[in-house]
C-alpha cells in the first residue's frame, strides 16, 4: 500500500511489520518520532510488543540485549549523544551475538549543541561488530529495517539502520508499505540458538580466558564475512517479493565513468543530479553509493573501481587527524589493486553539523577532482568557498 | 574440548558444571566432624552418653534414647533416682537457665525402658563362664556387660535378693523396690543367673569357684560399718547404721528407737535418719563438720532438712551416755574447722571445754563403711580394699575387682561405671586378648567416635544459637505428707516435660544434625548422607574457610591442617 | 534490652518475625529453608565468601524457575570461566550499570512469550547498585518493572580490590580512603531512597539470618512489580577478617544495630524484623582490619550514629502506623483496598 511517510515513520512501520517484540527506547531529537509512532502502535495493539520506556539510551540497549538473550525480537532507536552513551553496550550486543536492530538517525555530536545531521555518531561505532546500512530514501528505510531482521537473525549480528537527520528522518515521501503477509513470508519468527531458559540452565557471558577470547571474536569476524553474501541473498529474496532491490552498493552511470564519485546516504541523491549535469559538460563521471558499510564490500569495490582514473569520496564525517572515514576505508580497500589499475583517490569532508550539501557543492568537488586539484588528503569544504585552496594533486 | 572454530558455538554459552573445578586444592586447613565430651558425660562415673540420649529424646525418639542408655548401663531407672548427678554440676546450661535435669531424664528413659523389649541381644557365646561375686551395682553392671559379650554369667550374693546396697541401704522413698526389681529382671532376662544367700567361705571356698569359672569378678562393696571408737559403743542401744537400715528396708521396725542420734554426714546417715523418721521416730543428726563438708548427696540433705530433721554441726561424739544400761544421751564436743586435710575438706578440731550432752535414746553410727574381705585369699587384700591394679585385675589370674571394694568410688553410679569397665577387661581376658595397660575409661566404651580428651565447655559453644530457658521445677511430695510413708518423694517427668527438657539441652560437643554447617557452607561442600544420619565433606571442593566449624553451635567440628 | 529506647520516650520496637527466638534447642532444620540446592561446588568465590552464601540462600528461596542477572561484581567472576557455570538456573552477565534494566528486559521478553512462571532476579553488588547502576535501578523501580533486585552489599568495590563506594561506611579504610583519611561520609541509605520511589516492597536482609532473607525473597516473589532487597554480606579480604568469621561478622552487623533487619511494604509500612541485642559496636569494628585505625572517639561517634539511625527507623515505623492507607496512584502497583501486609 502506498503511503506518504517520512523516514522516521518508515522505520516505525518496518518495525511493526517485522513484529518486533520488545522495544526499549529513550527520546532524542531527531529520532523521537520513531518511538512516538511505536508507542502509539503498542498502545493501540497494532504492534503486540512490550515497550520499556527506559531512563536512558544506555538502558535502552541493555534492555534490548537482555530481551534478545531471552529470545525476543528487539528494537531501539537513537541518535548522536544517545548512541554515544550506548557505546559500551553496542560492543556488548555484538559480542553477545544478538540480532538487535537499531535505527540511528545521524546527528552531529556536541558541543556545541547540534541536532542536525552528520555521520560521526554511527561511524564512531564502526569497530563494534555491528552491521551498518546507510539509507537514502524512506522506501529504502522500511525495506532495510525488515531485511535487517532477517540478515541479523541469520548471522547473529546486530544491525544499525541509518538515516540522515531531517533530510530523511523528517522528509515525507511516497512509500510502498509491504503487506504483512509478504513480510511474514519473508521473515519467520525469531529463533536464536541460545536463550535464557530455566529448562536449560546455562550462563551467558561468563569469564573468558585468553585461550578462547580470540576464537569467539574470530567467529564474529567470520560472520561479517558471510554477511556480504547474506545481504545480497536476502536482497534478492526481497526483490522477488516486492520488486525492490538494493545491493551492498548502488551505482549510477558508472559503466564508462573514468571518475567515480563515492558517497553514502542522502548526499547520493544530490550527487546523482551533479553527475547528470557534469556528464552534460562531458565529464565522464559516475556515482557509487555505499549502502552497507559494515561489513565493508571491499572486493566488490575493487572490481567496480579497478582501472578508473579518479575516485572522489564525499565524507559527511571526519576521523580527526586522518581523513574522512569512507575516504580512508576506500583507499585502504583499493590499495590491493595492481598499481596500474589503482585509481587516484581524493576526499572531501562536507556537510558536518547538518550543513546543506548542494548540487553546486558536489559539482565543485567533482570539477576540482577532475582538474587534479584535490590531493590525497581529505579537503575540508568550508565557507567561504575558495578561502582554503585544495592542495594540488600529485 | 573444542578443537576447531567450526565446533565452537557462536556465543560463549557456559553449560558445564563448575564442579569440574577442584577448588578444594586451595585449602590449607580443613574441617572435620569431631564430637567431643560434653561436661556432663565427662563427669558421669557410669559413662552415660548424655548429650546423645538427650538429643535423641529431643527428636522424639525415646526408644532409641532408652536403648542407647541401656547399651552399657543396666540401671538407668535406678541411677536416675539415686545418683548425686555430678553431671549437672558443670552443665553448660547453668549460665542460661539452669543445668539440664539430667538425672530426671535418665530416670525417665530408664522408666520408659523397663519392658522386655529393651533387653538387648547378647553377642554369640564364646563358651566362657564368669562368676560375679556381689549383686550390687558394680556386680550387676559387670554381669550385664559380660552377658552382652556372650559370656555365661553367674552372680553370687549373700543377701536374700540381688541389688546389694541398692536394696539394703537405699530407702524406698528414694528408690521404689519395684523399679530395682524390674531392672534386675531385665538383667536376668539376658541370661544372667543369680544365686542369693550365698557367701564365699561359708557356702563354697573361693578356690572352688576359681576352678568352676573362667573368670571371677569381685564386686563385694562396702558393707562393714566403721566403729565410732568411743566409750559405750557396745551398748545394744548403739546401732550399726548399715545393718539398721537393712532391717528397716526389709520391713523391720526396731523397738525402742524413739529419739535416735545419727552420727555421720554421708548418705547412710541421711538414709538412716529419714527412714527412722518414717518409722515414727524423731531423729537428730550429729556431724563433726559443717553442711558444706557433708559427703551426702546435697539433695538428700535438703530433703532431710525439709522434713524437719535437726542437724548438730561441728559436733563430735566423745562418749555414749548410758544410765541403767540404757542410752540416754550422746556426750559430744564442739569442733572448729582448721586447715584442709588430704580429702580437701577442712579438718575439724575440738574446742576445749565445749563438752555437752545431746539427749537421745539410741545412737546410730554412720561414719563410713569398709570392705569385708575375711573369706578371701590374703593376696587379694590390701588394707580396706581389694589389691588390684589399674587394669582392675588382681594378682590371681582371672580374678578381677569392681566397685567400692576396689576403687572406693563411693557412689552407686561409680560402681556401675566400674562394672562396665571391668567387664571390658574380663572380656579381653576371656577371648584371649592381651589385657590393656589400664582398664578403659567409661567413655572409651562408647561405640561412637569422638575426641575423648577434649571437653566442650561453655566458651567453646556458639552462643548466638542458644537461648536462655529456665530449668523446670522438679515435683516432690510435700514434706508434710511424705514422712509418714516410704512413698517415692521425687515425682517422674511426664513425657512432654521430658521432651521439653531434652530440647533445652545444648547437646554440647555432639553433632545433633542441626544442619548449620550444611546451610552456611559457601561452597556447597557439605552433603547430607543419603538414607542415614550425618554429613560428608566434599574435600575436592571445600576451600577450608572454617565457617562450618565457627558456626557449629556445639563444638562438634574442628579445623585441622591439611596433611600435605 | 530495649530500656534505653523507652527511656528516651521513643516508639516501642515493632515485632516482626524473628528467627531463632522461639527455638530452644537450636536446630537449623527448624528454619524454613528449602532443601533444593541450586548452587554448585567449585565456583571461584574466596573461601568463606558471603556473596556465595547469599546466592545459595537466594536460590533456595526462589527455586529453579529463576533467571539471574549478574552485572560486573564479584559474582561475575565467582560463576566461573567459560564453559563452566555455578548455578542450576540460567545466568546472564551484563554490563556494570545495567542490572535492573537487564532484568526488566528479560521480564518483557518473558511476558511477550507468555511465560509467567519465571522469577527474574538482578543480583548486583553495592557499586553496581548504589553508584554506577543506580540510574538504571531507579528507572526500573519507578516503572515498577516486575523484577526482584538484590543488592549484595559488601560496602566497597571488592572485586577490583577494595575501593570506596557510596555504600562504604563512615570511618572505613579502603585502598582509595587510606587510614590517614578514611571515609568521612556516611553510607548511602539505599533502601530509604527506593522507598521514596514508592516501591511496593523493600527490605534489608543479612546472610547470618537466612530464614529472614528467604522469607523476604519469597514475599518479593509473590508481589508483581519492582522489589528490592538490600543484603548485607561479609567480604573477608575486603573487611580484613578471618575467613571463618564470615557469618559471625554478618551476625554482629545485625546484633550491634549497624545493619537493621526491616522491611517496608507499600512505601510506608515499616516492620523491624529482628530486635538486635545491641552488642557494643566495638565488637563488630574490632573484628575487622578495615576499622583497625579507629580511635575510641571515632568508635563513640559510630555508637551515636547507630543510636540516631535507630531513632529514625523507629519513628518511621510509627509514621507507617499513623498514616492512612495510600490512595490509588501513590504507590506503585497498589490497588484500592489492597495493601500488602
Amino acid at each position: 500500500m502506498k503511503r506518504v511517510l517520512k523516514g522516521n515513520s518508515a522505520v516505525a512501520e518496518g518495525v511493526r511489520l517485522a513484529r518486533a517484540q520488545v522495544i526499549c527506547a529513550y527520546p532524542i531529537t531527531p529520532q523521537t518520532s520513531i518511538i512516538e509512532d511505536l508507542a502509539v502502535m503498542v498502545s493501540s495493539g497494532a504492534l503486540p510488543a512490550k515497550f520499556i520506556k527506559v531512563e536512558s539510551e544506555h538502558s535502552a540497549m541493555a534492555g534490548c540485549i537482555s530481551a534478545a538473550s531471552t529470545g525476543a525480537r528487539t528494537f531501539t532507536a537513537t541518535s548522536s549523544q544517545g548512541l554515544a552513551l550506548m557505546h559500551e553496550l553496542i560492543h556488548w550486543a555484538a559480542g553477545a551475538r544478538l540480532p538487535v536492530i537499531l535505527a540511528n538517525v545521524n546527528r552531529s555530536l556536541a558541543p556545541g549543541w547540534s541536532i542536525w545531521t552528520d555521520q560521526n555518531d554511527t561511524l564512531s561505532q564502526r569497530d563494534t561488530g555491528w552491521m551498518q546500512v546507510y539509507c537514502q530514501s524512506s522506501q529504502e528505510v522500511i525495506d532495510s529495517v525488515i531485511q535487517a531482521y532477517k540478515v541479523s537473525e541469520r548471522l547473529l549480528l546486530p544491525t544499525m539502520v541509518i538515516l540522515d537527520a531531517f533530510f530523511l528522518s523528517h522528509t515525507h515521501e511516497i512509500v510502498d508499505v509491504p503487506d504483512q503477509e509478504i513480510v511474514d513470508r519473508f521473515l519467520p519468527p525469531i529463533n536464536i540458538p541460545f536463550r535464557l531458559d530455566p529448562a536449560k540452565p546455562a550462563a551467558l557471558g561468563n569469564l573468558l580466558y585468553p585461550d578462547l577470547y580470540m576464537e569467539f571474536r574470530r567467529k564474529m569476524d567470520l560472520a561479517h564475512e558471510d554477511a556480504l553474501n547474506v545481504w545480497e541473498d536476502v536482497g534478492r529474496e526481497w526483490a522477488g517479493l516486492t520488486g525492490r532491490s538494493y545491493g551492498l552498493v548502488e551505482t549510477y552511470r558508472c559503466d564508462d565513468a573514468e571518475m567515480v564519485f563515492f558517497t553514502a546516504a542522502t548526499a547520493a541523491s544530490t550527487a546523482r543530479v551533479a553527475v547528470d549535469e557534469l556528464r552534460e559538460r562531458g565529464v565522464p563521471v559516475g556515482l557509487v553509493r555505499l549502502r552497507v558499510f559494515r561489513p565493508f564490500p571491499a572486493a566488490l569495490l575493487q572490481n567496480l573501481l579497478s582501472g578508473r582514473r579518479k575516485v572522489v569520496v564525499l565524507d559527511r564525517n571526519c576521523s580527526y587527524g586522518h581523513h574522512g572515514i569512507f575516504h580512508q576505508e576506500l583507499k585502504s580497500a583499493l590499495y590491493d589493486l595492481p598499481q596500474d589499475k589503482r585509481p587516484h583517490v581524493s576526499g572531501v569532508i562536507a556537510g558536518l553539523g547538518g550543513r546543506d550539501i548542494t548540487v553546486d557543492d558536489i559539482k565543485e568537488m567533482m570539477t576540482l577532482a577532475w582538474d587534479g586539484k584535490l590531493g590525497a588528503s581529505s579537503w575540508w569544504h568550508v565557507l567561504p568557498v575558495g578561502e582554503e585552496e585544495p592542495a594540488a594533486a600529485k | 574440548m573444542v578443537r576447531t572454530l567450526a565446533e565452537l558455538q557462536p556465543v560463549s554459552l557456559s553449560t558445564q558444571s563448575i564442579t569440574a573445578i577442584r577448588t578444594g586444592t586451595w585449602k590449607y586447613v580443613e574441617p572435620l566432624y569431631l564430637d567431643k565430651l560434653p561436661p556432663c558425660s565427662h563427669l558421669c562415673p557410669a559413662g552415660n552418653d548424655i548429650s546423645k540420649f538427650l538429643s535423641l529424646t529431643a527428636q522424639g525418639d525415646i526408644e532409641s534414647a532408652a536403648r542407647l542408655i541401656r547399651s552399657g548401663n543396666p540401671l538407668p531407672a535406678t541411677l536416675g533416682r539415686v545418683c548425686p548427678h555430678p553431671c549437672e554440676s558443670q552443665c553448660n546450661r547453668v549460665q542460661m537457665g539452669g543445668a539440664i535435669a539430667i538425672h530426671m531424664m535418665e530416670r525417665f528413659l530408664g522408666d520408659e525402658s523397663l519392658g522386655e523389649k529393651f533387653v538387648p541381644s547378647p553377642a554369640a557365646s564364646a563358651g566362657k563362664r564368669v562368676a560375679v561375686i556381689g549383686a550390687g551395682p558394680a556386680g550387676l553392671a559387670a554381669a550385664y556387660n559380660l552377658a552382652l559379650q556372650g559370656h555365661a554369667v553367674q552372680v553370687f550374693d549373700d543377701k536374700a535378693a540381688p541389688g546389694g546396697y541398692l536394696r539394703t541401704g537405699i530407702p524406698d522413698y528414694r528408690l521404689p523396690r519395684e523399679v530395682l526389681d524390674r531392672e534386675i529382671d531385665l538383667i536376668r532376662a539376658m541370661g544372667v543367673a543369680f544365686k542369693s544367700n550365698f557367701r564365699v567361705g561359708r557356702d563354697a571356698a573361693f578356690a572352688e569357684l576359681r576352678q568352676q569359672f573362667d573368670a571371677i569378678v569381685l564386686a563385694i562393696g562396702f558393707h562393714r560399718n566403721r566403729a565410732l571408737d568411743v566409750p559405750g559403743e557396745n551398748n545394744p542401744g548403739v546401732y550399726n547404721g548399715v545393718q539398721l537400715l537393712e532391717r528397716i528396708l526389709s520391713g523391720g521396725r526396731p523397738d525402742g528407737i524413739r529419739r535416735p542420734a545419727i552420727v555421720g554426714g554421708g548418705n547412710t546417715a541421711m538414709d538412716a535418719a529419714r527412714s527412722l523418721l518414717r518409722t515414727g521416730a524423731t531423729p537428730i543428726v550429729v556431724y563433726r563438720r559443717t553442711r558444706a563438708e557433708m559427703p551426702a548427696i546435697p539433695a538428700e540433705v535438703d530433703e532431710a532438712v525439709a522434713e524437719g530433721i535437726p542437724f548438730h554441726f561441728l559436733t563430735a561424739p566423745v562418749r555414749v551416755v548410758i544410765e541403767d544400761g540404757r542410752v540416754t544421751g550422746l556426750s559430744c564436743i564442739r569442733m572448729t574447722l582448721g586447715d584442709p586435710d588430704s580429702s580437701g575438706r577442712r579438718r575439724p578440731l575440738p574446742v576445749a571445754g565445749s563438752e555437752h550432752v545431746v539427749p537421745c535414746d539410741s545412737v546410730v553410727t554412720a561414719i563410713g563403711e569398709t570392705t569385708d574381705l575375711d573369706d578371701f585369699p590374703e593376696e587379694l587384700r590390701e588394707g580396706w580394699r581389694i589389691a588390684g591394679d589399674e587394669r582392675l585385675a588382681t594378682s590371681l589370674p582371672g580374678v578381677f575387682g569392681a566397685g567400692d571394694a576396689i576403687d572406693g568410688g563411693g557412689t552407686v553410679t561409680a560402681a556401675v561405671g566400674c562394672g562396665r569397665r571391668v567387664a571390658d577387661v574380663v572380656n579381653a581376658f576371656l577371648v584371649g586378648h592381651d589385657l590393656p595397660v589400664r582398664a578403659p575409661r567409661v567413655t572409651d566404651l562408647w561405640r561412637r567416635g569422638l575426641d575423648r580428651d577434649h571437653v566442650s565447655y561453655f566458651d567453646q559453644l556458639n552462643t548466638a544459637y542458644l537461648r536462655p530457658e529456665l530449668r523446670p521445677e522438679i515435683v516432690e511430695l510435700p514434706p508434710a505428707g511424705r514422712t509418714g510413708s516410704f512413698a517415692e518423694v521425687v515425682q517422674s517427668f511426664t513425657s512432654p516435660a521430658a521432651l521439653a527438657e531434652a530440647r533445652r539441652c545444648f547437646v554440647c560437643g555432639t553433632c545433633n544434625e542441626c544442619h548449620n554447617c550444611y546451610y552456611f557452607c559457601p561452597d556447597v561442600a557439605i552433603h547430607k548422607r543419603r538414607g542415614e544420619l550425618g554429613f560428608d565433606i566434599d574435600s575436592d571442593h571445600c576451600k577450608g574457610c572454617g565457617v562450618c566449624v565457627e558456626e557449629c553451635p556445639r563444638d562438634a567440628m574442628v579445623l585441622v591442617e591439611v596433611g600435605r | 534490652m530495649c530500656c534505653r529506647w523507652a527511656k528516651k520516650n521513643l516508639p516501642r520496637p515493632s515485632r516482626g518475625v524473628d528467627l531463632a527466638d522461639n527455638l530452644v534447642a537450636y536446630d537449623a532444620r527448624n528454619l524454613q529453608i528449602p532443601d533444593r540446592e541450586l548452587m554448585r561446588s567449585g565456583h571461584l568465590a574466596c573461601p568463606g565468601c558471603g556473596a556465595a552464601i547469599g546466592m545459595r540462600q537466594a536460590l533456595k528461596a526462589l527455586g529453579p524457575d529463576t533467571i539471574v542477572v549478574i552485572p560486573a561484581c564479584c559474582w561475575a567472576v565467582i560463576n566461573g570461566p567459560y564453559p563452566y557455570h555455578s548455578l542450576e538456573v540460567p545466568v546472564i552477565q551484563v554490563a556494570f550499570e545495567t542490572a535492573a534494566i537487564s532484568a526488566a528486559g528479560i521480564r518483557a521478553a518473558l511476558e511477550i512469550q507468555g511465560r509467567n512462571d519465571v522469577t527474574v532476579m538482578a543480583w548486583a553488588g553495592d557499586g553496581g547498585t548504589f553508584d554506577i547502576g543506580f540510574q538504571s535501578l531507579s528507572g526500573a523501580v519507578e516503572r515498577n518493572d516486575d523484577i526482584i533486585y538484590v543488592c549484595y552489599d559488601n560496602e566497597a568495590y571488592m572485586n577490583t580490590g577494595i575501593q570506596r563506594s557510596s555504600a562504604t561506611p563512615y570511618g572505613a579504610w579502603t585502598t582509595t580512603t587510606p587510614t590517614d583519611s578514611p571515609k568521612a561520609e556516611p553510607k548511602k541509605n539505599i533502601v530509604e531512597i527506593l522507598v521514596e520511589h514508592r516501591i511496593q516492597y523493600a527490605a534489608t536482609a543479612c546472610i547470618s539470618h537466612p530464614e529472614d532473607f528467604i522469607r523476604k525473597l519469597q514475599t518479593a516473589k509473590s508481589i508483581r512489580g519492582a522489589k528490592f532487597i538490600h543484603l548485607w554480606i561479609s567480604c573477608l579480604p575486603g573487611h580484613k577478617v578471618e575467613e571463618r568469621f564470615s557469618i559471625k561478622l554478618a551476625r554482629l552487623a545485625v546484633e550491634t544495630g549497624v545493619f537493621p533487619l526491616y522491611e517496608v511494604h507499600s512505601g510506608t509500612r515499616y516492620t523491624i524484623n529482628h530486635e538486635p541485642t545491641f552488642v557494643d559496636v566495638a565488637e563488630y569494628l574490632k573484628l575487622q582490619g578495615r576499622f583497625r585505625h579507629l580511635q575510641e572517639a571515632d568508635i563513640d561517634r559510630i555508637r551515636h550514629n547507630i543510636e540516631w539511625e535507630w531513632q529514625r527507623l523507629r519513628l518511621k515505623v510509627e509514621m507507617g502506623r499513623r498514616l492512612p492507607l495510600p490512595p490509588v496512584g501513590a504507590i506503585a502497583g497498589v490497588q484500592p483496598g489492597r495493601f500488602e501486609s
